[in-house]
């Protein structure tokens, strides 16, 4: 045991001396930043509301230059989630130059969230904040109070976290129309009738995703197996964190290795499950993925089927407009198929543009030489009627037959009637939500 | 204990050159990663200046130094008497679990001004037993303490995400796994912090100074042999030194969610390691109570710094954390060249 020193006040003194001159030297070699100028003008509008005048006052702050802070939970390396929000950052500063000062601070974790942003906002100069996880939003619920002359945009949280507060908007892309569809490509592709889903987390997102991934892959077995036949998909414990490459790889190995698995589903961040099929198909056994957020085609060149693909570009481009024109507005914006596309009419499944670089919310290319031609083609049809919302997978209604059919949990109990349609209390809220179709097997 | 000149020459010599040493290593990494080293330094001087917003910047810092400085305070005591508490990381969780039940789930049915006090309380109480288990086997069975504590920091992760998870979990978070968030009076800002720090550092020093205790501990530190012989009672001056100890890791625990978070996640969000980084600090203080509060000062600027080095430079979190190590490696190298120098003005 060695002997612990404990130095006398002057050799104290000396800590402390050496520590301020390394600070004096910090001091001297940073050079001051500009201060910031910001012009605000109060435009007064005054309307005729009946016998009543009401008067509003309108701040516009001209944006001749805006800083936004992009806050994201995971590296923007993931090639997934932070990945594509980080590439429709690029995409809004392409759009506006110079204007666009878009900063951004990457595996912030939700803990640390109320500490950043308010750094973005204090010390940055930040007027627009986009928190891109779920879990900042208790952290936006506090902020949005201490700074109402800055934007807050929750990416995927539910709009009544936010009722009371005017400075916050809310955006996501939905992707239960692209699970669906990717379980349409894999229930008609697997030979085993065995399909697995590896989730992050078990909230009613991901929830929702899984029951639109099972729906889709009974579809598919039914379209290509007859119509009394059925999948079963096993869905993995939850990661508990989005980033867990790790434990996602472990988790994709005994679906396939214990379970028989062979198209594997997930809501995780990393290209990690399709490199994990990559690496069987290396090896002769046939394991398919998907992409998840961004194209991880290049991990994964012969592995992935499609896959469920957002381009959050468009979004931003909208949100930041709007800043720019000085006209924000609270609104919650919940892309899905055909949202944000130029053109949204629906076209024959022949020209369908699946597979094309559209809107918010997208599909890859279907890796059509390992897909059922069927298959392919009832997806096509379905991508198109869904930019017009005349499919959508939580109904009552067989796609193959046009019949109207009962939806069941694992419980046998009645989730959606014949002909019935969910709205978005049952897709959003956990006491809706919560439920699991009946070809799922939890593990 | 008073220093020769020679040996306070050699204090000063030996952390001056190893801190050198570690600057100019991350420094050199630093470049030869194609960062600027100015902006580096340009980035963590910015918490001081422009003067403008200076308050809030400091403030800031000051309370992301918490988590830090109070498990630091602590370690002090364990270290002085040579007692290598490695478990302030989970005296720190459990400390932050009780003040979480008190300010989200008691906070309501007590009077506004008793509910920081109680969360004091509550957490010092938690970090004291869960560091009064090691010490306990210590004194008991001669366990080695460096295993006990290290062990029980993984225990306190798991227990601490057991209950957000399956007991403390809100209701109204969408599946979210976090607690409700704390009550309004559960938050403490810079000015309750202070307060926490000037009671807690004054508490350290006075003891290590003025009292029995801090008397026997400090002969216990530099020669066990000697107590035993002058009548020291080790388990008596163990169990008491680790219960404050993990009192003050504990203090740390709650000023993460009554200074910083608002809410309890799971462990691994919670803390980045505070409790491995207050051991930064106690070396780095050379275990004297106002340089430990001077040290984790520092680090807590560069916590602090940390997302703006991000959204200016580009700088990943990594490098935070390989900055971290290398002043614990200076730290630590500086006592052995410490030694060696007093060793050789000694012979010349």
């Amino acid at each position: 045991m060695s002997t612990p020193p404990s130095p006398s006040r002057r050799a104290f003194l000396q800590i402390l001396g050496s520590a301020a001159i390394a600070g004096v030297l910090g001091y001297a070699a940073g050079s001051s930043l500009a201060p910031r100028k910001t012009v605000t003008t109060t435009t007064t509008v005054t309307q005729q509301a009946g016998a009543e005048t009401v008067t509003t006052t309108v701040t516009k702050t001209p944006a001749a230059k805006l800083t936004a802070a992009w806050i994201y939970v995971g590296p923007i390396g993931d090639a997934g989630w932070t990945y594509a929000h980080n590439a429709g950052r690029e995409h809004a500063t392409s759009v506006f130059g110079d204007k666009l000062d878009a900063k951004y601070v990457e595996s912030v974790p939700e803990t640390g969230a109320k500490q950043v942003i308010q750094q973005m906002i204090e010390d940055q100069g930040a007027k627009v904040v986009f928190a891109t996880s779920f879990g900042y939003y208790t952290a936006i619920q506090e902020l949005a109070k201490k700074y109402p002359d800055v934007w807050f945009w929750h990416c995927s949280g539910p709009y009544e976290f936010f009722t009371d507060l005017p400075n916050v908007g809310t955006y996501f892309a939905e992707l239960y129309q692209a699970y669906y569809l990717n379980g349409l490509i894999a229930g008609a592709v697997t030979q085993t009738g065995k399909v697995g889903y590896v989730p992050a987390f078990l909230i009613p997102e991901v929830v929702r995703h899984i029951n639109a991934f099972a729906l889709g892959a009974r579809d598919g077995y039914r379209l290509v197996h007859g119509k009394d036949k059925d999948v079963t998909v096993y869905l993995a414990p939850e990661l508990k964190a989005w980033f867990a490459p790790d434990k996602a790889e472990i988790s994709a190995r005994n679906l396939v290795d214990n379970y028989d698995v062979d198209v594997i589903a997930f809501t995780e961040d990393t290209y990690t499950i399709p490199s994990v099929a990559e690496d069987y198909q290396s090896k002769g056994r046939k394991v398919w993925s998907f992409s998840h957020y961004s194209d991880m085609s290049r991990f994964a060149p012969n592995a992935i089927l499609t896959g469920q693909l957002v381009n959050w570009g468009p979004i931003y481009e909208y949100i930041l407009a709007r800043l720019y024109a000085g006209d924000p507005r609270k609104e919650d914006i919940w892309a899905r198929i055909g949202d944000f596309m130029p053109i949204r009419w629906r076209k024959p499944a022949e020209q369908s543009t699946l597979g094309k670089v559209e809107g918010a919310v997208y599909l890859p290319p279907i890796k059509e030489e390992a897909v059922p031609a069927a298959a392919v083609k009832l997806a096509k049809k379905l991508y198109e009627d869904m930019k017009e919302l005349i499919f959508e997978p939580f109904s009552g209604y067989d796609p193959i037959t046009g019949e109207p059919r009962e939806i069941r949990d694992t419980d046998g109990e009645v989730r959606i009637p014949k002909g019935g349609r969910l709205g978005r209390h049952e897709l959003w809220s956990d006491e809706e939500m919560n439920w699991f179709l009946d070809n799922i097997e939890k593990l | 204990m008073r220093l020769k000149p020679s040996d306070r020459l050699a204090t000063t010599l030996a952390l001056t050159a190893s801190l050198s040493v570690a600057l100019l290593v991350f420094a050199a990494i630093l470049g030869t990663h194609g960062y600027s080293v100015t902006g580096f330094a340009r980035v963590v001087s910015s918490g001081f200046w422009p003067p403008e917003n200076l308050s809030w910047r400091l403030s800031s810092i000051f309370i992301n130094s918490l988590p830090v400085l109070f498990p630091a305070l602590g370690l002090i005591v364990a270290f002085r008497m040579g007692f290598w508490n490695i478990g302030a990381e989970g005296q720190l969780l459990v400390g932050m679990a009780a003040a979480t039940w008190v300010g989200v789930f008691l906070a309501d049915r007590l009077p506004g001004a008793s509910v920081l006090p109680a969360m004091v309380v509550a957490a010092f109480v938690a970090g004291a037993l869960w560091a009064a288990g090691p010490a306990l086997l210590r004194v008991w069975l001669g366990v080695n303490e460096v295993l006990t504590t290290l062990m029980l920091n993984y225990v306190a992760v798991h227990l601490v995400n057991y209950l957000v998870e399956y007991r403390w979990k809100d209701p109204r978070g969408f599946g979210f796994i976090r607690t409700p968030p704390l009550h309004e009076s559960a938050r403490i800002g810079a000015a309750e912090g202070a307060v926490l720090v000037v009671l807690a550092a004054g508490l350290v020093y006075f003891m290590l100074r003025y009292t029995q205790l801090g008397f026997e501990l400090r002969i216990i530190g530099s020669s066990p042999k000697a107590a035993r012989y002058a009548g020291i009672s080790y388990a008596k001056v163990t169990l008491l030194a680790m219960l404050i100890s993990g009192g003050l890791a504990g203090l740390g625990g709650m000023s993460v969610v009554a200074g910083l978070t608002g809410e309890l996640m799971e462990a691994q969000r919670m803390s980045p390691g505070y409790g491995y980084t207050g051991i930064i600090a106690a070396w780095l203080g050379r275990l004297h109570p106002a340089a430990v509060v001077a040290a984790s000062l520092f680090l807590g600027l560069i916590y602090e710094r940390q997302s703006v080095l991000q959204a200016t430079m580009r700088l990943g979190v990594g490098y935070t954390m390989l900055f971290n190590g290398l002043l614990l490696f200076a730290a630590i190298s500086s006592t052995y060249l410490e030694k060696r120098l007093r060793e050789a003005g000694r012979l010349g």
